[in-house]
C-alpha cells in the first residue's frame, strides 16, 4: 500500500513508499471570475496508482474543483496537474477530451445518465466515442453490467431504475474504457442509505481489484469505511491528509 | 398587487436571453418591413401617378388638331361641351423630324463635336408653352432652364429617342428651311403624360415659318374619364364638335396610368409573395421562441411561484405554466420528455455511422414539436430561396421575351408627322425598291397600324358590340418572322385568321379557336382566333391583309417593319436607308422600346433583397431554434463532453440536430415553392393582363432544384453553427452545475 505526498503547508507531510504516482497536483490554484478567494490555493497532492482517496470538507472548500481539475473538466489558474504522466493543465480541449475518454471515469452525484438511451446505450457511449470496436465494446458492457448486478436492466431506460441502480449504471459507464482513475463526486449523495452502502461496497471492491479511486464525499462513514486515505480541504487548502483504518 | 417585482422578473427573463430577444426583435422588424412593403405596393399601385396627376393638375386628354382645319372659335366651343370639366389651350404645336444624335459642344479650339452614333431621325412633337404652369398640366423642370429664345427647346428627360440629349447640346431638325438647330436649354416634362418637347410659342412659330406643320394642342378634363369606354365617348364628343379631319391625334391619361400601373402590377405579386413568406417565418419563429421560453420558463416559474408570485407573474412565459404546481414546473423545465426520442436513439444507434453522428440524427425526435418548428422555419426559408430563384429567372425571361410585330423589327420606316399617314402608291414603290437594294435587309413587310380604330373614318376597325381602343396590325406579305412569343395556338397563316393578345381575350371573353367578327369600313369580316400572343398593354390584333380583302385596310400601308441580316449594324443600316430615301417624308427609327421598357421595367434588385431578407430570417429562425435546443440539452451535452466527446464531435452533434428537420423541410419546400412560383406568375399574368407564356413558368431545371434544395443544409449549418460552437467551447463544469 502506498501513500502520496500531502500538502506540506498542511503540516501532514507523509513519507512513504516510492510508489508510482498516478495523479500529481503541484501548487495548484484555481480562481473563479467574480472575486472572492481562490477555490483552491497552491494545493499540492499526489495519488498513487491503486489508491482509494476520499476528499472531504465543507461546502465551498474546493472538493469538486479538485475533482474537476483532475478530470480535465476545468483548468487551474496556476500550478500543474499531471495524470498518468500527462500534463493535463496545458492540453487543448480535444486532447483533454481524449484524455478523459481514456484515463478517467466519472461518477456524479445525480448520475447524469442520458434519458433517451437505455442502460446499455449509456454504458456503451464512452466506448463508442473512443472508437472501440463494436463487438469488444458490447462484450465489455455485458461484463460490467453483470459485475455490477444490473445485467437484467440492460434494455431499461434510466427513468425506470432506482437511484442505486442508476448509480451502478453510471459506474459501469465510467469503467467501460478501463480508466486509470475513477473519480466519484458524492456517489451516494442522491441514493438512500441502503443503496449508498451498496455503492460504497462496490467502489471498495473495484479498488481492491486495483482501480484507483478519488471520491468526494460529505460522509465520514463512507470515507472511513471505503477509502484508505482521507484528504480534508478547508477554504481551498489541504487541512489534513491521513490514512484511514483501512489504509 | 405590486407590479414592480413582476416587471423586474420579466426584464430579468429577457436579459437572460439576449440573443433570442434580439432574434425575435430583428425577425419581427424584418417581417413587418416586408409585409408593409408588400401591402403598400398592393394598395398603392398607381398611387404615385394619381398623386402626381392631382398635384400637377393633369389633363385627361391631350388633343392635337390641324390648325388649318379648326378655328379658334371651334376649339373654344369644345371647352363648353357638357362632358368637359376643365380645359387649357390652344397651345401652338408642331411635329418635326429630328436627329436622335445630339451635337455636344466641345472645347473652344476643337469646336462642336458631333457624335457619330445611330444617326437616325425620329419625329418629335413640340408644344409651345410660355412657362411651366398652366390651368392644366403643370410642367416640372428637372435641369437647365425653361426655353427663352426661339431656337431653344426643353426635352422630357426620359422620352424615348431623345433621352440622351444633355442640357447644352444641340438638336438638328431636317426638312425645314434653313436647317434649324435647336439648343437644349433644359430638361423637364409633364408628370402626368409622356410628352416629348416644349419651346416658346415664338419658337413654334419660327419652325412653322420654316415649313413645319401647324398644329394646336388642347388639354381637357372630363366628368367621366376613368375607363377606356368613357374616354372614348369623351373623345368622340370632341371630334364631333370639330370639323372632319381636324383631329390629328390624341393621348389619353389612361395610357400613362396603365403603363405605370403595369410596372406596379408586376412588382406587387412578387413582393406580396415574399411578404407572405416573411410573415409565415415571423409567425413560426415567434411560436418557437414563445414555446421555448414557456418550456425553459417552467423551472423559473416554479421557483417564482414557490416564493409567492401569483399566476400573473407567469403570464409572460405562458398561462400553461401557471397551472402547474411549483414542483411540477421545476421538473418540467429541466429536461425533455424521454419517451419520444428513445425509439429514435435505438434505431439510429444501429446505423453503421460514428456515434456522434447517430446521436445528432436521433436527437430531434426527443423534441418533435421543436423539431417540427425548426423544420417549418427552414422550409419557409428554402421555399423563399427556391421561389426567389424562380422569380428571378422568370423576371429575366419576362424582360427578354420577344414581342410580336414591331418588337421583332430592328428598323421601322414610317411617314413623318404625328399622324399615321398612309403611304401613296409611288412612295410604296420607292420604299420597296430602296429596301430591296440594301444588302442588310433580311425581311421587310409592309403593314398598317390602326391605333384605337382612329386611323381615319374609312378604315376604322372595331369589334361589334365592344367599345375599347384596339391596336390592330395588318401585314401585307410574309409576316411569320414578326411572331414574338406565343402563349397558345399558332401564328396566322391565311385569310380569316387572326392572333390577339391576352388583354383582347380578357376583354372580349373569347378564347383561342373562337370565331370573331370584325367590322372594317362597314364590312363584317368573319375570322377565327388562331393564337394568343404575348403582348403587354391594351388589346391588340394581328392579321394578314388578305383577311380584309375588299376593304381599305387591305391596301393601306403606314409603315414597314424590317429585320436585318445577321451581322448588320442597325445604326449603319438606318443611316444608309435615310441617305437612300433622301426625303423628309420618312422617319427611320430603331427598335421600339418605350412600351417594353415601361411595362417590363422590374427591379430585380428588389427580389434579390427580399430573397436575402427571407433567407436571413430563416437562418435566424434556425439560430433561435438551435439556441433553445442547445440550452435545453446543455446538460446532456455536458455529460457527453465529460465522458470524452471532443469539441469537433460536439459541433457535429449540434449541427446534425438541424439536419434532419432541414432535410425533411427541403422535401416539402421545393414542391411548395414550385406551386407558389406558379401562383405568383399567374397572378402577375392576371394583374398585368399579359397572359403567362410557358417560358415564364418553366424556369426550373432538375439540377438547379437539387442545388437549391441543398440550401436547406446551408441554412441549417448557418443557423446552428453558433450554438454548436458555443456548446463545444462552453465549460463542462458550468453546464453540469445546472443540476
Amino acid at each position: 500500500m502506498s501513500h502520496g505526498m500531502a500538502n506540506a503547508a498542511a503540516g501532514g507531510h507523509r513519507s512513504g513508499y516510492r510508489a508510482e504516482m498516478l495523479i500529481q497536483l503541484s501548487e495548484v490554484t484555481r480562481r473563479y471570475a467574480g472575486g472572492g478567494g481562490p477555490a483552491l490555493d497552491r494545493v499540492s497532492l499526489s495519488v498513487a496508482r491503486g489508491e482509494a482517496v476520499a476528499v472531504m470538507g465543507p461546502s465551498g472548500s474546493g472538493k469538486s474543483t479538485l475533482l474537476n481539475l483532475i478530470a480535465g473538466l476545468d483548468k487551474p489558474s496556476g500550478g500543474t496537474v499531471t495524470v498518468a504522466g500527462q500534463r493535463i493543465d496545458s492540453m487543448g480541449e480535444t486532447r483533454t477530451a481524449r484524455y478523459r475518454r481514456g484515463q478517467v471515469g466519472m461518477v456524479f452525484q445525480f448520475f447524469n445518465l442520458l434519458d433517451d438511451l437505455a442502460v446499455a446505450g449509456n454504458v456503451l457511449l464512452p466506448a463508442q466515442l473512443a472508437g472501440m470496436p463494436r463487438r469488444k465494446a458490447r462484450a465489455r458492457c455485458a461484463e460490467l453490467l453483470a459485475r455490477l448486478g444490473i445485467g437484467r436492466h440492460r434494455d431499461a431506460y434510466p427513468a425506470r431504475l432506482s437511484g442505486g441502480e442508476r448509480q451502478r449504471v453510471a459506474i459501469a459507464r465510467a469503467l467501460i474504457n478501463s480508466p486509470a482513475v475513477l473519480l466519484a463526486d458524492e456517489p451516494t449523495g442522491a441514493v438512500d442509505t441502503a443503496a449508498g452502502q451498496e455503492i460504497g461496497q462496490l467502489l471498495l471492491e473495484l479498488n481492491a481489484a486495483g482501480q484507483t479511486l478519488v471520491m468526494v464525499t460529505h460522509s465520514p462513514e463512507l470515507a472511513a469505511r471505503y477509502s484508505r486515505r482521507v484528504v480534508r480541504l478547508l477554504d481551498g487548502h489541504v487541512a489534513s491528509d491521513i490514512a484511514t483504518a483501512r489504509g | 398587487m405590486n407590479i414592480a417585482p413582476v416587471l423586474r422578473a420579466a426584464a430579468s427573463g429577457v436579459a437572460r436571453r439576449p440573443v433570442q430577444t434580439a432574434v425575435l426583435f430583428i425577425v419581427l422588424l424584418a417581417a413587418s418591413a416586408s409585409a408593409t412593403l408588400g401591402l403598400t405596393l398592393y394598395t398603392s399601385a398607381n398611387e404615385a401617378f394619381q398623386e402626381n396627376f392631382a398635384k400637377y393638375h393633369g389633363a385627361q386628354l391631350a388633343l392635337y388638331v390641324n390648325a388649318k382645319r379648326a378655328t379658334a372659335q371651334e376649339l373654344a366651343n369644345t371647352t363648353r361641351l357638357p362632358e368637359v370639366t376643365g380645359s387649357a389651350g390652344p397651345y401652338p404645336a408642331t411635329t418635326v423630324t429630328a436627329s436622335t444624335t445630339p451635337s455636344v459642344p466641345g472645347s473652344p479650339r476643337t469646336g462642336p463635336r458631333v457624335s457619330t452614333g445611330a444617326g437616325a431621325w425620329q419625329s418629335l412633337t413640340i408644344v409651345g408653352r410660355i412657362s411651366l404652369g398652366g390651368p392644366l398640366d403643370d410642367l416640372t423642370r428637372n435641369g437647365g432652364r425653361w426655353a427663352a429664345a426661339t431656337d431653344e427647346i426643353v426635352l422630357a428627360p426620359s422620352y424615348s429617342g431623345f433621352a440622351g440629349f444633355p442640357v447644352g447640346s444641340t438638336m438638328t431638325v431636317r426638312g425645314l428651311a434653313g436647317k434649324p438647330r435647336l439648343l437644349v436649354a433644359g430638361k423637364g416634362g409633364s408628370a402626368a403624360r409622356d410628352e416629348a418637347a416644349w419651346m416658346t410659342p415664338d419658337g413654334i412659330a419660327a419652325l412653322e415659318a420654316a415649313g413645319a406643320p401647324a398644329e394646336q394642342e388642347m388639354l381637357y378634363t372630363f366628368g367621366s374619364a376613368a375607363t377606356a369606354v368613357e374616354m372614348d365617348a369623351d373623345l368622340k364628343a370632341i371630334e364631333a364638335a370639330l370639323p372632319e379631319g381636324a383631329v390629328v391625334s390624341s393621348v389619353s391619361w389612361l395610357l400613362t396610368s396603365d403603363q405605370l400601373g403595369g410596372v406596379q402590377g408586376i412588382n406587387t405579386p412578387f413582393v406580396l409573395a415574399f411578404a407572405l413568406l416573411a410573415m409565415v417565418l415571423a409567425g413560426l419563429i415567434t411560436a418557437a421562441v414563445v414555446s421555448g421560453v414557456v418550456v425553459a420558463g417552467y423551472r423559473r416559474i416554479g421557483v417564482l411561484k414557490s416564493i409567492g408570485f401569483t399566476v400573473l407573474a407567469g403570464l409572460v412565459p405562458a398561462v400553461r405554466a401557471g397551472r402547474l404546481s411549483a414542483t411540477a414546473a421545476i421538473v418540467a423545465g429541466q429536461a425533455p420528455a424521454a419517451g419520444a426520442g428513445q425509439h429514435a436513439q435505438r434505431v439510429f444507434a444501429g446505423l453503421p455511422a460514428p456515434r456522434p453522428v447517430t446521436l445528432g440524427l436521433a436527437a430531434p425526435f426527443s423534441r418533435p414539436g421543436r423539431s417540427a418548428l425548426t423544420g417549418a422555419v427552414v422550409c419557409s426559408g428554402v421555399a423563399a430561396v427556391v421561389l426567389a430563384a424562380g422569380l428571378s429567372s422568370s423576371v429575366t425571361t419576362f424582360t427578354h421575351l420577344p414581342l410580336t410585330g414591331e418588337g421583332q423589327a430592328q428598323v421601322t420606316l414610317a411617314a413623318t408627322g404625328a399622324s399615321l399617314a398612309p403611304f401613296s402608291s409611288r412612295q410604296r414603290a420607292e420604299l420597296t425598291s430602296a429596301l430591296a437594294a440594301l444588302p442588310g435587309t433580311e425581311h421587310a413587310v409592309a403593314g398598317l397600324t390602326i391605333m384605337g380604330g382612329l386611323l381615319d373614318a374609312s378604315s376604322a376597325l372595331s369589334v361589334p358590340g365592344l367599345q375599347f381602343p384596339l391596336l390592330t396590325r395588318v401585314y401585307d406579305g410574309a409576316s411569320g418572322w414578326l411572331q414574338g412569343t406565343l402563349i397558345a395556338g399558332t401564328w396566322y397563316h391565311g385569310a380569316g385568321q387572326v392572333d390577339v393578345n391576352h388583354e383582347f381575350l380578357t376583354q372580349t371573353g373569347l378564347a383561342v379557336g373562337d370565331e370573331l367578327t370584325l367590322s372594317a369600313d362597314g364590312h363584317l369580316v368573319r375570322t377565327t382566333i388562331v393564337g394568343e400572343i404575348f403582348e403587354p398593354g391594351p388589346p391588340e390584333l394581328f392579321a394578314g391583309s388578305a383577311t380584309f380583302a375588299g376593304t381599305p385596310l387591305a391596301t393601306t400601308i403606314t409603315q414597314y417593319d424590317i429585320r436585318l441580316r445577321p451581322g448588320t449594324d442597325p445604326a449603319t443600316y438606318m443611316t444608309a436607308l435615310t441617305r437612300k430615301l433622301r426625303s423628309s417624308a420618312y422617319a427611320v427609327t430603331g427598335p421600339l422600346t418605350i412600351q417594353a421598357d415601361g411595362l417590363r421595367n422590374i427591379d430585380t434588385s428588389l427580389i434579390g433583397l427580399l430573397t436575402i431578407l427571407v433567407a436571413a430570417l430563416a437562418a435566424l429562425g434556425v439560430l433561435n431554434a438551435m439556441i433553445m435546443v442547445a440550452r435545453e440539452r446543455v446538460h446532456d451535452l455536458g455529460v457527453v463532453k465529460a465522458i470524452g466527446m471532443t469539441p469537433r464531435q460536439t459541433v457535429s452533434v449540434v449541427l446534425l440536430w438541424a439536419v434532419v428537420p432541414s432535410a425533411v423541410a427541403a422535401v416539402i419546400a421545393v414542391p411548395a415553392a414550385l406551386v407558389l412560383h406558379d401562383l405568383t406568375i399567374h397572378a402577375i399574368g392576371t394583374q398585368t393582363g399579359t397572359g403567362v407564356p410557358a417560358p415564364l413558368v418553366e424556369v426550373y431545371r432538375a439540377g438547379g432544384l437539387a442545388l437549391l434544395a441543398l440550401t436547406s443544409l446551408g441554412l441549417a449549418v448557418l443557423g446552428s453553427l453558433g450554438p454548436a460552437v458555443w456548446a463545444a467551447v462552453s465549460r463542462t463544469t458550468a453546464v453540469l452545475r445546472t443540476e
